[in-house]
């Protein structure tokens, strides 16, 4: 990836927000650290629950009102994203941070007329644009993200889409604010294999025309390997494990990272599946130490006790886990999945 | 070929829905002149994207809908026709099903004994004592606890939710399941286990099930043989295997080509092929049907196609 330049534009630095719940404090993000540099696509992985759409949310500015920052920055442009006014706010959401919805559908006004939404971003954002420069420029964004008959689209509902071009419709509008960041929470989980293919190709299409940076949240291990550059693994509330693409896929060091791979057949899959055991801790009281341990087959004692610390493997491949720690008993990849990463390094031969 | 024997054997399905009356009426053809049989024991699997009536295929077969046009057999015997109380009674004896909203399906106010037990209780079985005691085996086997018997469904986690309705699907010992798109509402790492468990079952009481799902990957590891839907046609049938390393119909060659896979190195090279029925077909001289390419390989085409698809497979006429 030799494009992406070394700027960082975001940097959040050990995030911690919890929510006021009936049962307590419900500890969400629990130190969660990474930064996205200009023009490469971040990809934050993890199941439901796992603290990943609150993170985002905290950068755009929109927590629920029961949330709580109980501590960490997020710097961008000079600013802590934590610190900055709703009245601020404004001008940075939207304008230099975009964000696209997992469901299209709620994500649009049902009874205003789509070139409307469009136009409405445009004309709000920009006091002086008339009318029917907006209009314009709003025709010119659903060209940019392959609306075919612009002018009859311009003056249709949302219902009349279907769910892939209410997704692009998604997309345009948040293309109108012109932001240099693009918050993707799930776009495709909501559509179609052949729909998704194609609204990632659009991403990623207008991700290097316009150099934006991309911060991706998803679940789909497969959807990752398509868009990202950098990868940050989520478990209850924390990045267990974050290294690029590369790493990840074929060097995974964290046994979350492990499960996760191994527990979803591929194409080439025979073998019966390594499940994860049990489900993930409420976090209203975490676990001591490690979140994982009690899921975890290769848990150590001392996961049940202390929180793992960061250890290094790369420059840009981290992970969380007492199994990197010099005096832990050496720990193979499972046998099953260590097989599948070599069938991918081959095909990967063959077809490149 | 003829002679072979089929658990279920679906014969020129139709299914259509009809809105609005004189000019206005609208008829959609969910399902249309749809075939395929299932062996028993083995897993079929149907795959296509959303409305293309892989539910609606399913939701006929277990008479949740009427059929348009069509036959189903089950076992040598039509469960098709007009619906008489024997009929349900045979239906609901021998066919269960599995859906995908884990917390839709279970009904709020009952307790997980009840929504269990419930099956047993409509097939005549009167002892309590009894009863309890089957529900509490089967949640053994589905993985869940005696102490859960007493809890209301919203006490689980989804997996935990999809466990209770294979369990409610597997206590009146069907010889078949329908499960429709079981673990697509679950989590990734819940997937798994809830796949592990089926497969189990599958084994442990050689059922015959019928797989609806959209994950192309989870169809391929779970069933023996695919069906592709397209439009409520299907317009390929094929063992996994096959499918996947010689697709023939271009719409199965443009599903295939969309699967995301967990490969950074494969995902940055591929290819994507779309799929247009206007250009990929010229049917206005012959008409298609669903023809036998090879061995229990079928593909909707015609007669130029299928030349063209046995030529590609190196088969000679």
């Amino acid at each position: 990836m030799e494009n992406i330049k070394q700027e960082t534009v975001l940097k959040v630095e050990d995030l911690r927000i919890s929510f006021r719940a009936y049962g307590g404090l419900v500890k969400a993000v629990r130190g969660v650290s990474f930064d996205v540099k200009r023009g490469e696509t971040v990809a934050i992985v993890g199941e439901s629950g796992s603290g990943k759409s609150v993170s985002i949310k905290a950068i755009m500015g929109i927590l629920a009102g029961n949330a709580i920052i109980e501590d960490g920055r997020i710097e961008y442009d000079g600013m802590d994203l934590t610190k900055v006014t709703e009245e601020d706010f404004h001008h940075i959401r939207g304008n230099r941070i975009g964000l696209i919805f997992q469901d299209p559908l709620s994500a649009l006004n049902p009874i205003m007329k789509i070139g409307k939404q469009i136009t409405e971003v445009l004309l709000i954002n920009d006091k002086k644009m008339t009318k029917e420069a907006a209009k314009e420029k709003a025709l010119d964004l659903m060209r940019a993200v392959g609306i075919p008959q612009p002018e009859l689209r311009f003056d249709q509902y949302p219902f009349q889409f279907s769910g892939g071009m209410r997704q692009r419709i998604v997309i345009a509008i948040a293309l109108a604010g012109d932001p240099e960041i693009l918050i993707c929470d799930e776009p495709t989980t909501a559509l179609d294999v052949t729909v998704q293919a194609k609204i990632l190709e659009l991403i990623n299409k207008i991700k290097r025309e316009r150099n934006l940076s991309v911060i991706f949240i998803t679940h789909d291990l497969g959807v990752v390997a398509n868009m990202a550059d950098r990868v940050n693994v989520m478990y209850a509330g924390k990045i267990v494990e974050t290294g690029t693409s590369e790493e990840i896929f074929f060097k995974p060091a964290h046994p979350y990272t492990w499960a996760l791979l191994s527990s979803m057949p591929d194409l080439q899959t025979n073998e019966r599946l390594l499940a994860i055991p049990g489900t993930p801790p409420n976090m209203i009281h975490p676990p001591k130490g490690d979140a994982f341990a009690a899921r975890n087959r290769y848990a150590l004692k001392i996961d049940y006790e202390q929180e793992p610390p960061y250890f290094k493997l790369s420059d840009t491949h981290y992970a969380a886990t007492w199994l990197l720690h010099p005096k832990a008993p050496k720990v193979e990849l499972p046998a099953v999945l260590q097989a599948r990463i070599d069938r991918m390094r081959k095909s990967g031969e063959i077809d490149g | 070929m003829a002679e072979e024997k089929y658990l279920l054997e679906v014969k020129n399905l139709c299914r259509h829905f009809t809105s609005g009356k004189g000019k206005n009426k609208l008829t959609v053809k969910a399902v249309d002149d749809v075939s395929f049989a299932v062996r028993p024991a083995e897993t079929f699997g149907l795959v296509g994207e959303s409305g293309c009536g892989k539910t609606t295929t399913g939701r006929t077969i277990i008479r949740l809908y009427d059929p348009t046009d069509g036959k189903v057999i089950f076992d040598g015997r039509e469960i098709s026709g007009p619906m008489t109380k024997e009929l349900r009674q045979y239906l609901t004896d021998n066919i269960a099903m599995i859906f995908q909203d884990p917390i839709e399906s279970l009904n709020p106010r009952m307790t997980i004994e009840e929504i269990v037990g419930e099956g047993l209780a409509v097939r005549g079985m009167k002892d309590k004592e009894e009863i309890r005691k089957m529900v509490h085996e089967m949640l053994e086997k589905v993985g869940l606890t005696e102490e859960h018997a007493t809890r209301y469904p919203h006490e689980f986690s989804g997996g935990q939710r999809q466990r209770v309705g294979i369990a409610r699907a597997m206590i009146v010992k069907p010889r078949m399941i329908i499960a429709d798109e079981p673990v697509s509402a679950l989590d990734v790492s819940i997937q798994a286990q809830v796949i592990n468990l089926l497969n189990d079952l599958k084994e442990e009481m050689g059922l015959t099930i019928l797989f609806i799902a959209h994950n192309l990957s989870v169809v391929k590891y779970f069933s023996d043989r695919i069906g592709v839907m397209y439009y409520g046609r299907l317009v390929e049938v094929a063992n996994g295997d096959d499918l996947y390393a010689k697709p023939l119909h271009p719409y199965t060659k443009a599903l295939l080509s969309a699967i995301p896979e967990p490969n950074p190195i494969t995902e940055r090279t591929r290819q994507r092929v779309d799929y247009d029925p206007e250009r990929d077909h010229d049917y206005s001289e012959e008409q298609p049907s669903m023809v036998e390419v090879e061995p229990d390989h079928f593909v909707y085409c015609s007669p130029s196609e299928l030349k063209a698809y046995r030529k590609q497979l190196g088969i000679e006429e």
